[in-house]
């Protein structure tokens, strides 16, 4: 048997690294996504006080500091059983759509597009942001770099700090939006729609226009049938910040609805000794193992699990994109992995539109920003959507708001079984008598680049690059060949 | 540049809040930042000169020991391989390529760190060592 390890991170917190096996026909017996990741917040956090859990847990990772914060910070108001303020949850949902629009700018501009834009199989030098600027042009790249900061500056002024935000207190804010900050927040937020149209015009006429393109996405070498989850609002359209969890099974029918307080109700974790990672799976299914299919209690989030678990979007353009969306790919659910890309997109137009929904209420600028907690602290759980799923943080104190217990489940968490479960099928389908190339090692990679997952970002290693160290191994363990991409 | 929480990786912090208090240090900027990519990008914006103070951890030179780089001396663009971001350096090509203001003269000074892995607010002595000779070069170059 051989090995192929794809180990494409070596940073702070660890790394994320893809072994391939293969048989002596050379082809994929097995694949695992494993990552080795430091883990240990929750224990670190016991005996602190709740209220600082917003402010830890940014630091959880320095990816999704804002979905973080606001997670805790729903848990921490549960804790304290203290309600915001129709203003303070209007500031936060505010903020949020922000670090949603920051988000996924970055991912779809500086990761995702470069497969589609620039070539799955094109030179890995050019495989990058910069090639994509080459191709749609210096222009469209100067904007990408100003709504990006118009996302910045909107959480930095609504949330203290752009990265690590300090802004949500149990029960509100700490402080109001002032008239004249909302006057300009107005200007970046009309801008960042002009903005989503031209990346939805972008992906249409480059990806969408391409016939291979739209075969990769359509083909099976991506594509899993499994339950998806996510949060809706009333009318089962998507809401990042408030709402129930909806899950759908493989056929799109609803599975469960539940509030965030019942999660246990739904949600388990099943341990694997080969990754730090745990794999959460619908308790009602049961874990069946790496399997995909109704009988696997597998569960997929992030932004086409968001789509798939929806009746529509809340905003109009966002919607109009959904419906076109699920016309061009065959009906929902859509089980095709990298569909991801373009649900993100629409994503980035809902949280435009609904960021200027929200600036424009007339409470937003109400300095009524905070319920003052007077209920002895107990137990608390808060959910949301990160950009790359959903995110669950759970507390539990003592009488004086000391924490005796803290459940993190986070939004790459979820995904672990699916990621696994991509890139097995991708190499399997892909690898065949062991012939192996850049091209064919970057279209498995694409298998779990579509989920944007988070691990941290800080490099310290010389010189600051993130090599990609692909190794063959014979079946008696000797080493056969190896690539290096840095 | 710095992680706050992760040990030595705070170093960089740590001297930037020191020159910000210094007196000595006059018409200059001092800006930290824990992030990285583009975020970096937006803070050496409008500057015709930067100084960038980090960690780095190669396990090859001494702790404490004090290195200095140009961008110039990188010759590597972090690919997409997994993580939410681009690079520093790859940041920086971008900047230059959309004819953004980054300065034409940045300096990299780096201490080379012990521990980087361990939750915690403390630093080692031998990276502490560091601090007054990385100030006293700063001093030298603005």
């Amino acid at each position: 048997m051989k090995r192929i390890t794809i180990d494409p991170i070596t940073r702070l917190e660890g790394h994320g690294k893809i072994d391939i096996f293969l048989n002596d026909q050379g082809n994929v017996e097995n694949a695992y996504f494993q990552i080795p990741e430091l883990r240990g917040f929750e224990q670190f956090c016991i005996g602190r006080p709740v209220e600082e859990m917003p402010r830890i847990t940014t630091r959880l990772c320095g990816v999704c500091p804002g979905a973080h914060h606001m997670a805790s910070a729903k848990a921490v108001d549960n804790v304290y059983k203290a309600d915001p303020t129709p203003a303070a949850k209007k500031l936060r949902e505010l903020f949020y759509n922000a670090h949603m629009v920051h988000s996924h700018i970055a991912h779809f501009y500086a990761l995702g597009a470069p497969d589609f834009i620039v070539g799955p199989e094109a030179d890995p030098a050019k495989r990058n942001i910069l090639g994509v600027i080459e191709k749609v042009g210096l222009a469209a790249g100067t904007e990408v770099i100003k709504h990006r900061a118009y996302a910045q500056k909107i959480q930095e002024i609504l949330g203290g700090k752009a990265t690590h935000p300090v802004c949500a207190l149990p029960g509100g804010m700490s402080k109001a939006l002032k008239k004249e900050e909302r006057d300009e927040m107005e200007k970046w937020i009309i801008s960042t729609i002009e903005f989503a149209k031209f990346t939805l015009k972008a992906f249409e006429d480059i990806v969408l226009k391409n016939q291979e393109y739209v075969d990769l996405i359509l083909s099976d070498v991506y594509k899993l049938k499994t339950y998806y989850i996510g949060m809706v609002d009333e009318n089962n359209r998507p809401n990042f910040y408030h709402g129930q969890i909806r899950i759908v099974d493989p056929d799109g029918k609803e599975f469960a609805k539940f509030d965030q307080q019942d999660y246990l109700d739904h949600i388990r974790e099943h341990v694997e000794s080969w990754t730090y990672l745990k794999f959460p799976f619908l308790k009602k299914v049961g874990w069946k193992g790496l399997v995909d299919g109704k009988e696997s209690g597998v569960v997929r989030a992030a932004p086409l699990a968001r789509l798939n678990v929806s009746e529509g979007m809340a905003t109009p353009l966002a919607d109009a994109e959904y419906q076109k969306m699920f016309q061009t790919l065959g009906g929902k659910p859509v089980h095709h992995t990298l569909a991801m890309h373009w649900a993100r997109i629409i994503e980035l137009m809902y949280s435009a539109e609904r960021q200027l929904e929200l600036i424009r209420d007339p409470e937003i600028t109400s300095p009524d920003i905070r319920t003052i907690p007077t209920e002895t602290p107990s137990e608390g759980v808060g959910i949301l959507e990160a950009p790359r799923g959903t995110l669950i943080h759970h507390y539990k104190t003592d009488a004086n708001g000391i924490l005796t217990d803290v459940n993190l489940i986070v939004a790459t968490v979820f995904n672990n079984a699916a990621m696994c479960l991509d890139i097995k099928s991708a190499a399997q389908k892909l690898i065949k008598d062991g012939h192996v190339t850049q091209g064919i090692l970057n279209k498995v990679e694409m298998a779990f680049r579509a989920y944007d997952p988070c691990f941290a970002c800080s490099t310290n290693t010389l010189p600051g690059e993130m090599p990609l160290i692909v190794k063959l191994h014979n079946a008696d363990g000797s080493l056969a060949d190896q690539w290096r991409r840095d | 540049m710095g992680n706050a929480i992760a040990s030595d990786d705070a170093i960089g912090l740590i001297i930037a809040e020191q020159i910000k208090q210094d007196p000595k240090f006059t018409g200059i900027d001092v800006e930290t930042i824990e992030s990285g990519g583009l975020a970096i990008l937006e803070s050496l914006q409008g500057y015709h000169s930067a100084i960038i103070i980090d960690s780095i951890k190669t396990g090859l030179r001494r702790p404490g020991e004090i290195i200095r780089f140009r961008p110039e001396d990188f010759d590597c663009t972090q690919r997409s391989a997994g993580v939410h971001d681009v690079g520093f350096f790859t940041s920086l090509k971008l900047g230059r390529k959309l004819n953004m203001k980054i300065p034409e003269r940045i300096e990299i000074i780096a201490v080379e760190i012990l521990e980087n892995r361990r939750v915690s607010e403390d630093i080692t002595p031998e990276v502490r060592a560091a601090i007054d000779p990385v100030i006293e070069m700063i001093k030298g170059m603005v």
